[in-house]
Parts: structure tokens; C-alpha cells; sequence
């Protein structure tokens, strides 16, 4: 008899929960659909003077100059799934010497790119037409088009955010001599002092692999490395000052150089 | 021959310095291009403020649990009331 009991009170609980279950409406256990939001135009740019003990990047004729180099973006930003997101973007950059005019050189580009992003990691692939001017925007000295995949994350630790990245690119170009894959690996270090301060370094490995006319099996490297302090102006515009260093290797020995880079950089968005 | 040597090598430098100038635009834009990864790694950290010409996106309301629930416990109460036989007045 208590048995038949308990096991009423048992039945009965799971009556109950039963009715209770019966009672939530279906609708309420879908997931709620993805709206993709409205794109966005954002304009990001940096600007900068900068001191550089080897202003044509040579081995042997060592030229000291100051430059002045915007790199400005105008982008369209979306999203077609909650993971999956696109850009399409212009962006314009030059680099202009105060004495040594023979560097001068600007760069016009076009592209588009989709991101996904998966277990916190973001998947990229990118198409980029660009084109590469003598002087700042004088005379087009060659086309490309670069496809390129990268992936990226950031990591935060206390106070400090790793923000690694690799990258891969071929370069299509009507210059032979400008066709190459090139491997980037790149890493974003911030240790944040308080809310306006940090100190910001990024080591940075590029390889290269050029592939036809007269760099056909050529093969350089570049080591850098950049240690600098950041003061954000506001949560989008910031100021910092950087000390970069640059060394190239190459199985052209004539492409050997060193490099020592200073100056402060304007970063904004908007 | 003398000729053929000087228009040769005439030909030949001719061809270096052009190809050497277009190396050089290659190297220009080597070194933007890590410029530009540069400023990305820096740009990426900044927060785009919310444009004032954007368009006020739909705010999507999540299903209230409790609007739905109410009415239909409502009822239950009020009908195991009835069963009860008792009345809440």
C-alpha cells in the first residue's frame, strides 16, 4: 500500500510537469531568425611623419629622410549570417619623402573581402585590384591582383590582447617582375597601462616568393619589429609613437638592407 | 664589331635600367603594403562610432515568455479553481 502510494506521488509529478510542459507555446522554443543588418560606411585611415635611416631601402647608399604617409580606406561593412561577414572597400595610400623624391610612391586600391568567423578564429578571404604609382599618383607603373586568405584571433590575458595573424597572397600582375606569393605572419601585442595608455609592439615575419621575369626564383624575408606608446585620444582615434625596427634577407645579396623607422602615427575611424 | 658591341651593350643597359625601375616600383610597394598590415593591426582596434546618417535598424523584441504563459495560467488556475469548487472572492 505505501508502495502504490509513493508511486502515485511519483506519477503525479511527472503528470504535472507534463501539463506544464503542454502549456509553452512551440513558437517560443525557436531560435530567433537572423535579420542581416543594414551595411555600414566607416572611413579608417592612419597618418603619419616618419623618420627612416634608409629611405630607399638599400644595402650600400644609406639616405636618411622624413616622409609623410596617409593611409586612408573608405569600407562598406555587412553581415549575410551572424558568422559570416563582407567588406568592400577602397583605399588609397602614398608615401611622400621630403628630399629623396625618387622614393615617392602611391598606391590605389580596390577590394572585397569575406569573413567567417568559426570557434573564435576569423577565416578571410580577399580580392584586391590595385594599382602602383611612380611618384604620388604620376605615372602607373604597374597593375595587380592580389588574392589572399589569412586567419586571425585576438587573445586577452589580463590586460594585455595577442592579436596574431598569418596570411597568404599571390600577386597577379602586368609586371612580371611584381608577380610573387607572399607569407605574413604578424603579431599584435597591447599591454594597456589604464584606460588611455599602452604599450604596443608587433613582431612581424614576411616572406616572399617571386616567381617571373627578372626576379623569377628570388626569395627575401623581412624581421621586424615595432615597440611603441599609444595614447587613445577616444575610444576611435589614436595616437602613437613607434620605434620600427626592419632587417631583409634575400638570395640576392644586393637585396639586403636594414631599416630603423620612427615617428608618431594618427590612427582614426569613423 | 666595335659598333655591334656599343649598340649591344647600349641595348643591354637600356634594358637594366628599365627593368631596375620597375623593381624599384615592386620594392615601393613591398614596403607599403607592410605599412598597411601595420596600420590594420593598429585600425582593428579602434571602435567605429555609430554613424549619425545610419539607418535605425528594427529592433527585433524576443517572444516574452510571460505574455503567453500568463493568460493560459490564468485560465489553469481559474479552472482548477472551478474543480476546487473554490473561489478566489
Amino acid at each position: 500500500m505505501r508502495g502504490s502510494r509513493a508511486l502515485l506521488q511519483v506519477l503525479g509529478v511527472f503528470c504535472a510537469s507534463g501539463a506544464l510542459a503542454a502549456e509553452l507555446d512551440l513558437t517560443e522554443l525557436k531560435a530567433p531568425q537572423f535579420v542581416p543588418t543594414t551595411p555600414s560606411w566607416s572611413v579608417v585611415g592612419s597618418v603619419s611623419p616618419t623618420y627612416t635611416e634608409n629611405a630607399l631601402f638599400s644595402r650600400d647608399n644609406r639616405r636618411r629622410d622624413v616622409f609623410y604617409e596617409p593611409d586612408v580606406s573608405l569600407r562598406l561593412d555587412g553581415s549575410l549570417t551572424p558568422d559570416l561577414s563582407y567588406r568592400i572597400f577602397a583605399r588609397t595610400q602614398y608615401e611622400a619623402f621630403a628630399t629623396e623624391n625618387l622614393g615617392n610612391a602611391a598606391i590605389a586600391r580596390l577590394g572585397a573581402r569575406l569573413t567567417q568567423n568559426l570557434y573564435g578564429w576569423r577565416f578571410t578571404a580577399q580580392y584586391e585590384n590595385r594599382y602602383d604609382f611612380d611618384g604620388i599618383y604620376r605615372d602607373l607603373a604597374f597593375t595587380s591582383n592580389d588574392v589572399s586568405g589569412s586567419v586571425g584571433r585576438d587573445f586577452q590575458f589580463g590586460n594585455v590582447i595577442l592579436s596574431p595573424l598569418a596570411l597568404l597572397t599571390y600577386r597577379f600582375s602586368d609586371l612580371p617582375e611584381a608577380r610573387r606569393w607572399r607569407f605574413d605572419a604578424i603579431l599584435g601585442i597591447e599591454a594597456k597601462l589604464d584606460q588611455r595608455w599602452s604599450i604596443v609592439s608587433t613582431p612581424f615575419i614576411e616572406a616572399f616568393w617571386f616567381t617571373d621575369g627578372l626576379n623569377a626564383g628570388r626569395e627575401d624575408q623581412i624581421y621586424s619589429v615595432s615597440l611603441g606608446l599609444k595614447y587613445n585620444i577616444a575610444s576611435n582615434i589614436s595616437l602613437t609613437t613607434n620605434v620600427i625596427y626592419e632587417a631583409r634577407t634575400s638570395n640576392v645579396p644586393l637585396r639586403h638592407y636594414t631599416d630603423v623607422q620612427i615617428g608618431p602615427r594618427l590612427d582614426f575611424a569613423f | 664589331m666595335k659598333q655591334f658591341i656599343a649598340v649591344a651593350g647600349a641595348v643591354v643597359l637600356l634594358s637594366s635600367s628599365a627593368s631596375a625601375q620597375g623593381r624599384d616600383s615592386v620594392e615601393r610597394g613591398t614596403r607599403m603594403d607592410t605599412d598597411a598590415l601595420r596600420d590594420d593591426v593598429r585600425t582593428n582596434r579602434l571602435q567605429i562610432p555609430r554613424h549619425p546618417l545610419a539607418v535605425e535598424q528594427p529592433v527585433q523584441l524576443a517572444p516574452d515568455p510571460e505574455a503567453k504563459a500568463k493568460p493560459k495560467k490564468a485560465k489553469s488556475s481559474k479552472a482548477k479553481s472551478k474543480q476546487s469548487g473554490g473561489s478566489s472572492q
